[in-house]
């Protein structure tokens, strides 16, 4: 459904994206995960056809990119970061004006509202002004707004950025239930780590080039440790673990060990449960992969921009 | 492309403070006539003549032909406010990826413009036909009146192209705010409202009687205040052409004085310019 091969993207003293290839399947829901600055955004608005690129080729359902932008622009919706909405206009009149973009048919347009106030849930406030409305009832409308011309590709760049962690939380249902409902191929970019978990292809970009690409369950299996998490009873536990080479670390009064997988975290817990008061198994999270990767926490360049 | 347009105008219409402040001038220029500049006009009229109908005709003519043209100004520079918000909060990107020609999305900011300052602009003829009628108990004749609506078009188009192509150049807010305050300020000063241009010198007569504000304003007087002047003045030839040279009903360039025709010719080579001007620009920018 996308095609990018060896996509550069320079600006007058920064490259931006790098030799960038990968390949987006029909129905996939694809990941692009990376730190603000990783050229996550550069993608999604070269494929949108809002931004030129260096070099490389880029295909949107069978369409090249620089010959056949309009029919890119048809298979396509966009939901960017920031809100495009009005606020002085209704969610009605957001969509139904942007409707008019796409065909001159009334009926169809408002029809299609009909559909999506149901299928998204947003009903209840079609009929007020955005300026009144929460940020996650705004991304709700964002969101119908890209779905208005049922587009095949749905470019979602970083939808829960800026919102509260209960909106978060129901954008995030909302683009599961879209994927489980729709063969649309989502485009996602986040820096959120959780939210790549769910995507069947994730690209993990930094600093404008790729850094690995996989389904998240591999990536994490690759580049994730599970650990064995233990609150010892005694100083027993570390003195054994030392004579036995065993290698793990100490945060606070717990100790962690590195897995191969889950079952060996089993059998150091029998082998030592005269020392352990209490243990957890801890399955390796999208964040390992992150620093793993690319030597840097995803948290730490938050820290930084925050 | 009408869909673009209707939306542009729904944003400026809906927010009233946009509306507010397009219409600044036009209520500085009506508050400063009211405690100011009211008293001065009398004098202007024959000593005959104050107080009566025909003065007040002549006034009021003055005075809204004056606000008119003023409107079909500051209301297209208050709509731009929208295309650079638009640009400056990235909302216009949402317009490019869709399938809508990139030229029909830009122009529509100028369509827009045009529609909505003409309209405006005919509802404040109306609401200033109201009032010469209150004070002067007449009514502007049929011809004038169609001749008016024509000129308000043709304001409108000329600085919705002027605007549209100097705002192509501001990139935020703020700019767009300091440009609006300039322009609301000097435009009482260079269409001769606030102060008769005769008042400003003749270097600066000169140099704004070239421009397209006075030239604009010139029309307006000369349609508007057609049936008042002949009324005051009749054959008086010599009094009323010094009323139309102090008050700007006439425009005079070097001693020479531009007829209607040559008013309008310029203001259709003003509105070529900056409608060639800003297709120059957005090419450049390959918007």
């Amino acid at each position: 459904m996308i095609s990018v091969n060896h996509l550069t993207k320079d600006y007058e003293k920064t490259r931006a994206l790098d030799d960038v290839s990968f390949h987006v399947k029909e129905g996939a829901f694809f990941a692009l995960l990376g730190p603000n600055g990783a050229g996550k955004s550069t993608t999604i608005e070269i494929v949108s056809t809002l931004k030129g690129k260096t070099s490389g080729d880029v295909k949107v359902n069978g369409a090249t990119l620089g010959k056949d932008d309009d029919q890119i622009r048809k298979a396509i919706g966009v939901v960017f970061q920031y809100s495009t909405l009005d606020d002085d206009l209704t969610a009605y009149e957001n969509l139904f004006l942007r409707g008019r973009f796409y065909t001159d048919d009334k009926t169809a347009i408002h029809n299609r509202i009909q559909y999506l106030q149901d299928f998204l849930g947003f009903k209840s406030y079609v009929g007020r002004r955005v300026k009144t409305l929460s940020g996650g009832q705004r991304r709700k409308i964002d969101i119908a707004r890209a779905l208005l011309h049922e587009p095949r590709v749905l470019l979602l760049d970083e939808p829960t950025t800026g919102l509260d962690p209960q909106s978060r939380e129901n954008i995030w249902e909302l683009v599961l239930e879209l994927k489980k409902k729709t063969n649309m191929t989502i485009v996602l970019t986040t820096h959120y780590m959780e939210e790549v978990a769910d995507c069947d292809q994730v690209i993990i970009l930094h600093e404008g080039k790729i850094r690995a690409e996989d389904s998240a369950e591999k990536l994490r299996a690759n580049y994730a440790t599970d650990k064995l998490r233990v609150l010892p009873k005694d100083n027993g536990l570390e003195n054994i673990l030392k004579k036995e080479k065993i290698a793990y670390s100490t945060v606070q009064n717990t100790l962690h060990i590195p897995l191969r997988d889950s079952f060996e975290g089993l059998d150091y817990v029998e082998r030592f449960k005269e020392s352990i008061e209490t243990f957890e198994i801890v399955k390796g999270t999208m964040d390992d992969v992150f620093l793993n990767i690319t030597g840097r926490k995803l948290s730490d360049y938050d820290d930084r921009l925050n | 492309m009408t869909a673009l347009i209707k939306r542009h105008i729904l944003c400026f219409l809906r927010d009233r403070w946009s509306v507010f402040f397009s219409f600044l001038s036009v209520l500085i220029i009506l508050m400063l006539f009211a405690f100011f500049l009211g008293a001065m006009h009398e004098t202007t009229v024959p000593e005959q003549l104050r107080g009566t109908n025909e003065g007040n005709h002549l006034i009021y003519s003055w005075l809204f032909s004056g606000v008119l043209m003023v409107a079909t100004v500051t209301v297209p520079l208050g709509f731009l406010h929208f295309m650079v918000k638009d640009r400056a909060t990235k909302s216009i990107n949402d317009f490019y990826v869709t399938p809508m020609p990139r030229t029909k999305i830009v122009l529509s900011y100028l369509v827009a413009s045009i529609v909505i300052s003409t309209a405006l602009g005919v509802i404040n003829l109306l609401v200033g036909q109201g009032v010469v009628y209150l004070n002067a108990g007449t009514f502007l004749p049929l011809f004038s009146f169609v001749q008016v609506l024509a000129l308000i078009v043709l304001s409108s188009t000329l600085f919705s192209a002027l605007f549209y192509f100097v705002t192509s150049y501001l990139k935020s807010l703020n700019a767009h705010g300091t440009l609006s305050t300039l322009v609301g300020t000097l435009i009482g000063f260079v269409t001769g409202v606030y102060v008769p241009v005769s008042n400003l010198g003749t270097t600066l007569n000169n140099i704004l009687a070239a421009l397209p504000p006075l030239q604009i304003a010139g029309l307006f007087r000369r349609i508007y205040m057609d049936k008042a002047l002949a009324d005051v003045f009749g054959d008086a030839t010599e009094p009323m052409t010094r009323y139309m040279e102090n008050m700007g009903v006439d425009v005079v360039v070097f001693n020479h004085t531009f007829t209607t025709l040559q008013l309008l010719m310029l203001s259709v080579f003003w509105i070529v310019l900056f409608i060639v001007l800003s297709i120059l620009r957005l090419r450049r920018f390959k918007i």
